[in-house]
């Protein structure tokens, strides 16, 4: 007969053992720890992974079985970290009674097992007991959740950090006293708790429950449980309370205190289904909304909910000990009667009170956004916000979006050497109230605000920031009369102005020239109307066109320094017409900008460009070779024209002599070194005498032989 | 009169290069020992100790009261003046607290109540602890982030401009000192 010896796994050299160790799967090195003393050494020696149990599930082993022991299936869910990688295991334990099964082990994929086993044993526990022991597993059970019948022994050999779960479900359709005695004894710090069994009515021991948040499918039947139970948030989605349970409790919540052992205080009640039997205020000191005891939203922030109820229409009631809480009962004709109840816990920081110093640093500590919105508070909170030093902003752009939204770029300059910083700011229109000026960081420097009227609120921040003026405003979208109000300053003292979007309309486009009258670069990517003819309003230093204007007259009609068109209309013909027209032409007093460069790209050739014009090549005693032109995106740059032909206007030079005299006026008035009234005396043979005689006379003399003594 | 300590919430592991220890009595009568690098942080507390004349000799024998600052803040404040006593000092923002980042550790400790926190920041302008009032500040200026102005009002008690108008005349309605 042959021996069986075993593998002699601790005779290996010291590196082959620790590949061993450490290529078993966490559930075999945590059994082989437990082989003996030794064995515990070896296996702990090396790097032990990180582990956390993430779930676990008692279900049925099969759905169709009664609820007998035999059909226990607990599913056990480990986590292993290890750096960013995550593995999930998964143990299926299941309890049998064919006696050729227990004990087996069947691995069904790489991280996944059935354990069968004797179903007297708790092998959950055990199994989680070792493996939470062993790797030293602190982190709380991540959520627990029973859809089976519950008996003593599952709880047994419960570890502690069984008896710690975050989350505990509980999703039989009925549950009994003892199953949920059982529950609320073994766990009393739930995070969240969720049932959808009806709690018998003979139960009462509510005082136990104790989680932060309940949701329970059907509201414990009396308000013995509203007012026992341990919570911050219970929502109830089925009640056979009435309204006058409900009256009750609210008087008896009156009569209540927060009460330190307690660990949490109840912050809102949610409940459906409320049978109408009474006036629910009766014989109730409720108080309508004041604003000066709270605010008008009631706020909800978690991870998975982030908005604010509407309480300005339901009543408060207000406890001895200051608490103060609002109740609503909302009564729906096709559907169930809802019950609200808030309890406003927010106690407000008084940040005026802070010493001076203090004060000063927490609005310094404020970003823009913050700063902007405690402006908004009050009057008083305005003055504050203010008065300390402000950061130098400036807005870069706004971009007024085809959604309605607002994209506006902001950048906080900061002394040299530290480069400026730039925020870009997403304004969301919002029908919520509650959201109006909420602001929330994309990312990096992006963020989102929520506001009913975007346009306002770049006008209350270019209003509290001093900021006068955007560098350039971008239209995505239809141009409106509100763009302009004259609360925009931004926009309206914009210096550069483009418009992207289909087609602009001729109000659109008057509305633009009548409103803004220091465009210095106006560029236009949409289609302007074939009929429009109103380009004499058209005021800005450079004009960029995509589609060049109807006829070449406009080219001229308009009051610009530089005008480009890029998109291909004119002819060589028309160009010919416009060359004609510009000899013709004289420069009009109205006009603010003397033409210095038109640029038409695309021109198709049908005849020669200078027919008939008197075109003359270049004569270097009239002007130099390069043209000296710069704009938006070419600072400055030179364009030789020595192969190009001139043209020379005769312009008329029509001047009263009442213009030359106002001039003169004016001249004198600028110049610094000019003689007061007693410096320049008149002797009796008409001779002046100036302050210095000998230079007196030149400048008279200049002056007269310039001004009077010519045109008068 | 020497103050026995009720309760020595501060044990202090001294350094070896600096052994000298503080007394400190809070206004509960809590005594809390701190050393040397760490009283420094507050200007307040050094002044009073360079010009008491106390020297590592007599500076345990010489508790400093501290009448204006209870047990729990002067546990605070020590813990943090302990935690910070080596740092580097920084050089000054330019423009805004809002500059530097928050340690983790100090966010916890400041992780109390409003009350206790506009206690500590009142026991800090008294203590003159630089340090810690940027911290506290930044903290209270952190309580104003993604909020809306409606929540700012409540988060820091603002009054509304028609509270502030009321208030305004009951005190302008109100007779003076001399009845």
């Amino acid at each position: 007969m042959t021996e069986i010896r075993g593998f002699p796994l601790f005779s290996l050299p010291y590196v082959a053992l620790k590949y061993v160790v450490l290529s078993c799967d966490i559930f075999s090195r945590s059994n082989l720890s437990l082989c003996s003393r030794r064995s515990c050494l070896m296996t702990r020696a090396y790097k032990m992974p990180k582990l956390e149990i993430q779930s676990i599930d008692f279900s049925k082993n099969k759905e169709i079985e009664n609820e007998v022991s035999e059909s226990r299936k607990n599913v056990v869910v480990v986590k292993q970290f290890e750096e960013e990688n995550v593995t999930t295991h998964v143990f299926n334990i299941i309890a049998t009674d064919m006696k050729e099964d227990i004990g087996k082990i069947i691995q069904s994929s790489e991280f996944e097992w059935e354990y069968h086993h004797d179903p007297s044993v708790n092998l959950t526990g055990i199994l989680c007991n070792n493996i939470s022991k062993f790797y030293n597993i602190k982190s709380p059970l991540k959520s627990f959740s029973a859809k089976r019948q519950l008996n003593s022994l599952d709880f047994d050999h419960s570890p502690n950090i069984l008896s710690r779960p975050e989350k505990v479900y509980i999703l039989m359709e009925s549950v009994s006293t003892e199953e949920l005695d059982m529950v609320f004894s073994k766990w009393q710090d739930m995070q969240q708790l969720l049932t959808r069994a009806e709690i018998p009515d003979e139960y009462d021991k509510y005082g136990i429950w104790n989680a932060k948040e309940m949701y329970l499918r059907y509201a414990p039947p009396t308000i013995k449980g509203l007012l026992n139970m341990n919570y911050e948030r219970l929502f109830c989605r089925r009640s056979k309370l009435k309204t006058s349970d409900l009256n009750l409790f609210l008087k008896k919540w009156l009569q209540s205190t927060e009460k330190e052992e307690s660990k949490y205080n109840i912050h809102e009640i949610r409940l459906s289904q409320i049978e109408n039997d009474s006036n629910i205020f009766e014989d109730l000191p409720v108080i309508p909304w004041n604003p000066r005891q709270r605010g008008q939203f009631f706020f909800l922030r978690n991870p998975i909910q982030n908005f604010g109820i509407d309480c300005s229409r339901d009543f408060d009631l207000l406890r001895d000990d200051g608490v103060l809480a609002t109740v609503s009962y909302v009564r729906s004709p096709h559907l169930y009667d809802q019950f609200y109840f808030y309890v406003w816990q927010v106690r407000g920081f008084p940040l005026f009170s802070l010493p001076y110093v203090a004060l000063k640093d927490v609005v310094l500590s404020f970003d823009i956004y913050s700063r902007l919105n405690l402006s908004l508070c009050s009057k008083k909170s305005k003055s504050i916000a203010g008065f300390y030093k402000m950061p130098m902003l400036e807005i870069e752009r706004i971009n007024f979006c085809e959604n309605s939204e607002h994209i506006v770029t902001i950048s906080e300059i900061y002394p040299s050497p530290k480069p400026k910083i730039t925020h870009t700011l997403n304004i969301i229109p919002s029908n919520i109230e509650a959201n109006y000026g909420k602001i929330t960081e994309i990312s990096g420097l992006e963020w989102k605000l929520h506001h009913n009227s975007p346009i306002n609120l770049i006008a209350k921040f270019s209003e509290f920031y001093k900021l006068p003026q955007s560098e350039s405003v971008f239209f995505k979208r239809d141009v409106e009369e509100s763009d302009f109000s004259e609360e925009m300053i931004a926009v309206f003292n914009t210096s550069k102005l483009g418009v992207q979007k289909k087609e602009l309309t001729t109000e659109e486009l008057n509305l633009i020239f009548t409103k803004l009258h220091n465009i210095q670069v106006f560029s236009i990517w949409s289609k302007i109307p074939e009929d429009y003819d109103n380009h004499e309003i058209w005021k800005a230093k450079e004009i960029w066109l995509r589609d060049p204007p109807r006829t070449v007259e406009d080219l001229l009609r308009m009051d610009c320094e530089r005008l480009i068109c890029n998109r291909p209309k004119f002819k060589t013909s028309d160009l010919n017409l416009f060359l004609k027209k510009w000899m013709q032409s004289t420069l009009k007093k109205e006009e603010r900008y003397l033409k210095r460069e038109i640029v038409v790209f695309k021109v198709v050739t049908d005849s020669n460009l200078f027919e008939d014009l008197p075109i003359t090549p270049w004569n270097p005693n009239l002007r130099g070779q390069y043209f000296q032109g710069h704009c938006q995106y070419f600072p400055f740059f030179s364009i030789d024209c020595s192969q190009g032909f001139d043209l020379l206007r005769d312009d008329e030079f029509d001047v009263s002599n009442a213009e030359l005299l106002a001039m003169a006026k004016k001249l004198r008035q600028v110049d610094t070194n000019r003689a007061r009234p007693d410096q320049v005396k008149l002797n009796y043979q008409k001779l002046t005498v100036t302050r210095e005689d000998s230079t007196g006379k030149t400048f008279l003399e200049s002056r007269h032989l310039t001004f009077p003594l010519t045109f008068l | 009169m020497s103050v026995e300590p009720e309760v020595p919430i501060v044990q202090v592991e001294e350094v070896r290069e600096n052994p000298v220890l503080y007394k400190i009595i809070s206004s509960d009568n809590h005594v809390f020992t701190i050393s040397e690098h760490a009283v420094k942080l507050s200007k307040t507390l050094w002044d009073l100790i360079t010009n008491l004349g106390l020297t590592a000799e007599n500076a345990l024998d010489n508790p400093i009261p501290v009448e204006n600052v209870n047990g729990k803040n002067m546990e605070t404040i020590v813990q943090f003046c302990e935690r910070h006593k080596y740092d580097e000092e920084e050089p000054e923002y330019t423009n805004y607290i809002r500059e530097f980042v928050l340690p983790e550790w100090d966010r916890q400790l400041l992780s109390i109540d409003n009350e206790e926190l506009f206690q500590l920041i009142l026991a800090t302008n008294y203590l003159d602890i630089q340090k810690l009032m940027d911290y506290c500040c930044r903290v209270i200026g952190d309580m104003a982030k993604d909020k809306t102005p409606e929540e700012l009002r409540i988060i820091y008690g603002i009054p509304t401009d028609a509270e502030d108008d009321a208030l305004e005349r009951s005190a302008s309605d109100s007779p003076g000192p001399s009845g």
